[in-house]
């Protein structure tokens, strides 16, 4: 947890005095309520969404939720892939080949 | 079995990259998984993306009331891990990333290395062209640019542009070219061995997570370029094909229509596009090719096929009870087999039991269980297998699983055909061919009257035509109760015309209309029954009549349609060109209508002329003598189940259908 409150105010700054945070749960009707003396922070989430927080409170419920204020610019598992794909495609064509020309050769 | 050290190595690996990212676990992370419930939902939307499979199903063991569901929307830093939580009814939905690109990557290499399980010849028997690996990753390449609008919806990754920063189109290229190399490698020395183990793609399914494409699809198209480079091209089959293609291309048809495949995702055009259109007409036709290829390839091993047909057979049934009884397995069975959707988790054979997910319909199950144990009767009795206890132990496993797909027609088959072996091996010899026809008919005859004197003869000739007028959009101001009246009114008073012409012009299918046309002939010939009186009565006997009516109803086809169809796979038309107005309860209307019978199908992708083709072709191939005369029966077994079921629309019913095919030519006999 410890890892947590260090996020929370990395992304959102020390607590303002007297707010802590809880978890509101699952509570429909919970309404983050705004701050006006909270300057506002952007948080981004993986996928590349933005939220604008307008309270401590909220930000720390949105960090402990996976966001954070550093925005990841599309995180390109696809290129990851792609490369790694490229890497066994010519060691494994390479392999392939030689086992043809082996055979050849034998006939 | 496992011979080949390096295919299990292989396998295992691939395998646990598989499990892995399901599995992960970090001690040291904040987020922590919470017993499912509705509190803790808000708590799972919160922290997509860094909870694992594994972590929420420990934290849950012991709670069946949530099931995982695969979210492929989601990008690679979700794979394996919770992306949400819902609830609808009393159901938790535990949504589990599984991104595309990385799950065809996993499950390409699974399912190739499960192929080097297949026993090997010592010497090569097959030389695989090596232009595969070129023209088979462009052709399954283009399908993502012909079939946009279904991969848009499923990979966040995909892009229909041709530009080098389109990694998920390389990704998918270069997947498919490595697959093309192993099993290059894999058919030098199996391919005659590989239809041994065609039971087995009823447990591997085969249909890639996310995409319309099917992995047995892959493998014959493969075969099908080695035999159109092995002379192929001048086959008459191919020529025939051509002239069909251009009917095909020529007849587009409305191209904003899209059929999101549903549960024969893998084996059908989504799309009406001229290229789509275009690209499955290839595939389809180097899938036949593929086929042939086989059928001259292969060598068939009787105790091999029917210990395979078993093992196969009870698997399906135990690891389908499984996945009813475990959320996690279901998921596991999902997603490592390949199937099209998720297991129906309940042990009632009910009304569209899917077989708990490997098997599309319950009939194609119900047929593959019931050829399973015709197969078996078969070889045993024609003393081409010995008894053994194992065997018995899976005999009443399938006979348990034929049980609960409520398939009452493959049982019906199964019992007539095995009494029938009995009779003609007894008795075969004793009565002459046309003492025989003369039983037969004679049994048909008593049958026809026995059927007429317990149903009214109108009732049952007009029963089809009847289901068909209630299903389509006839007095469209009127609710469907008044429809129903109306229609029934102008039945019993035998005035089709004034329902159809008069009150109702232009309003009914084509199909309908035809039909009408040939019920109601000006010249009747006395003591040939009407074919349309005798089809929907065959239809009310086998329950058939409500799904036919339906099939009527929503077909119809142009001149060009009804001659040469509308291409393979192509469901586009039957589905949304005609306007109609389903006779059924509100929750019923949204539901997929397959025409329930394969050569309504066949009809609906090549017309009447390669409907009757295909029909002259089987005949010529039913007529051949073989050495194995006796397994005819299981080729008629599967033809008569596949009148009244959709199974020519599953890959795996067809390649039952093509393994019944493989077993009546004249085959080498090898033994164990």
């Amino acid at each position: 947890m410890e890892k947590n409150l260090d996020d929370v105010m990395d992304s959102c700054g020390i607590a303002p005095e007297g707010i802590s945070y809880f978890d509101p749960g699952n509570d429909p009707n919970f309404v983050f309520k705004k701050d006006p003396t909270f300057e506002i922070v952007t948080l981004y989430d993986v996928d590349g969404n933005i939220a604008n927080m307008n309270s401590w409170f909220e930000c720390a419920h949105y960090v402990n939720g996976g966001w954070n204020n550093i925005q990841i610019l599309n995180y390109q598992g696809d290129k990851f892939l792609l490369f790694s794909m490229l890497a066994i495609a010519m060691i494994g064509s390479v392999l392939y080949f030689i086992d043809i020309k082996k055979r050849y050769v034998k006939k | 079995m496992l011979k080949n050290k390096n295919s299990l190595i292989g396998f295992i690996v691939i395998f646990l990259i598989i499990i892995f990212p399901f599995a992960r676990h970090d001690s040291g992370d904040i987020y922590n998984p919470l017993p499912i419930d509705d509190s803790s939902i808000g708590y799972y939307q919160s922290t997509t993306c860094n909870i694992s499979l594994s972590e929420v199903y420990l934290e849950n063991l012991g709670n069946e009331n949530f099931r995982y569901n695969a979210h492929n929307y989601a990008g690679l830093e979700c794979y394996g891990k919770v992306t949400g939580v819902d609830k609808v009814g009393d159901t938790f939905i535990v949504s589990i990333g599984t991104n595309p690109s990385f799950s065809f990557l996993t499950q390409i290499f699974l399912w190739s290395f499960i192929l080097f399980f297949i026993r090997k010849k010592d010497t090569d028997v097959f030389e695989p062209t090596n232009i595969s690996l070129i023209v088979v990753p462009i052709i399954f390449t283009f399908q993502q640019i012909s079939e946009e609008r279904f991969y848009i919806y499923e990979n966040k990754y995909f892009n229909s542009e041709f530009s080098f920063s389109n990694y998920n189109l390389f990704i998918i290229f270069i997947a498919i070219y490595l697959y093309c190399i192993l099993l290059n490698i894999s058919l030098r020395t199996r391919i005659s061995n590989i239809i041994n183990y065609i039971p087995f793609v009823f447990v591997v399914v085969g249909t890639f997570n996310g995409f319309n494409l099917n992995f047995y699809v892959l493998l014959f198209v493969i075969l099908g370029i080695n035999n159109l480079l092995n002379g192929g091209f001048k086959s008459r089959y191919n020529k025939i094909y051509l002239i069909f293609t251009f009917f095909w291309l020529l007849s587009p048809g409305d191209s904003y229509t899209f059929f999101d495949t549903d549960k024969i995702r893998g084996f059908v055009n989504s799309s009406n596009t001229i290229s789509s259109k275009a690209y499955w007409i290839l595939i389809i036709g180097l899938v036949v090719n593929g086929f042939y290829l086989l059928y001259v390839k292969s060598e068939i091993n009787i105790p091999l096929l029917v210990r395979n047909s078993l093992l196969a057979g009870s698997s399906m049934v135990l690891l389908g009870l499984s996945g009813a009884s475990s959320n996690l397995i279901n998921f596991l069975n999902f997603y490592i087999f390949g199937q099209n959707k998720t297991g129906i988790r309940t042990f009632d054979s009910v009304a569209g039991n899917t077989w708990r997910g490997f098997s599309a319909s319950a009939e194609s199950a119900g047929e593959f269980y019931g050829f399973i144990l015709l197969l078996y009767f078969l070889c045993f009795f024609y003393k081409k297998i010995s008894f053994s206890y194992a065997d018995m132990l899976m005999i009443i496993v399938v006979m348990f699983g034929l049980y609960k797909t409520n398939n009452f027609a493959a049982l019906l088959t199964l019992l007539i055909l095995t009494v029938a072996t009995i009779l003609y091996h007894k008795f075969g010899a004793k009565i002459s061919k046309r003492n025989f026809f003369i039983v037969a008919i004679s049994f048909l005859v008593i049958f026809g009257v026995f059927v007429t004197n317990k149903y009214d003869y109108t009732y049952l000739s007009t029963e089809l035509l009847y289901e068909a007028s209630l299903h389509s959009n006839l007095y469209t101001n009127q609710s469907n109760y008044q429809k129903t009246t109306l229609i029934t009114e102008f039945f019993n008073a035998e005035n089709l015309n004034t329902l159809f012409n008069i009150d109702n012009p232009n309003k009914a299918s084509s199909s309908l209309s035809g039909l009408i046309e040939i019920y109601t002939p000006t010249i009747g010939i006395p003591l040939v029954p009407n074919l349309v009186s005798l089809i929907s009565a065959s239809s009310v006997l086998i329950n058939r009549t409500e799904m036919w009516g339906i099939f009527i109803a929503k077909y119809s086809p142009n001149m060009s349609e009804t001659f040469f169809g509308n291409g393979p796979y192509q469901l586009n038309n039957y589905l949304y060109s005609h306007e109609i107005r389903l006779d059924l309860p509100e929750e019923k209307l949204t539901s997929l209508f397959l025409p329930h019978s394969s050569v309504a199908d066949l009809f609906i992708f090549t017309g009447f002329i390669g409907v009757g083709l295909i029909f002259f072709w089987a005949t010529q191939l039913l007529q051949k003598k073989s050495g194995s005369n006796y397994l005819k029966i299981l080729v008629f077994f599967l033809f008569l189940n596949f009148l009244k079921s959709d199974s020519i629309l599953y890959v795996s019913s067809v390649l039952l259908l093509l393994l019944s095919v493989v077993l009546i030519k004249e085959n080498k006999s090898v033994n164990e």
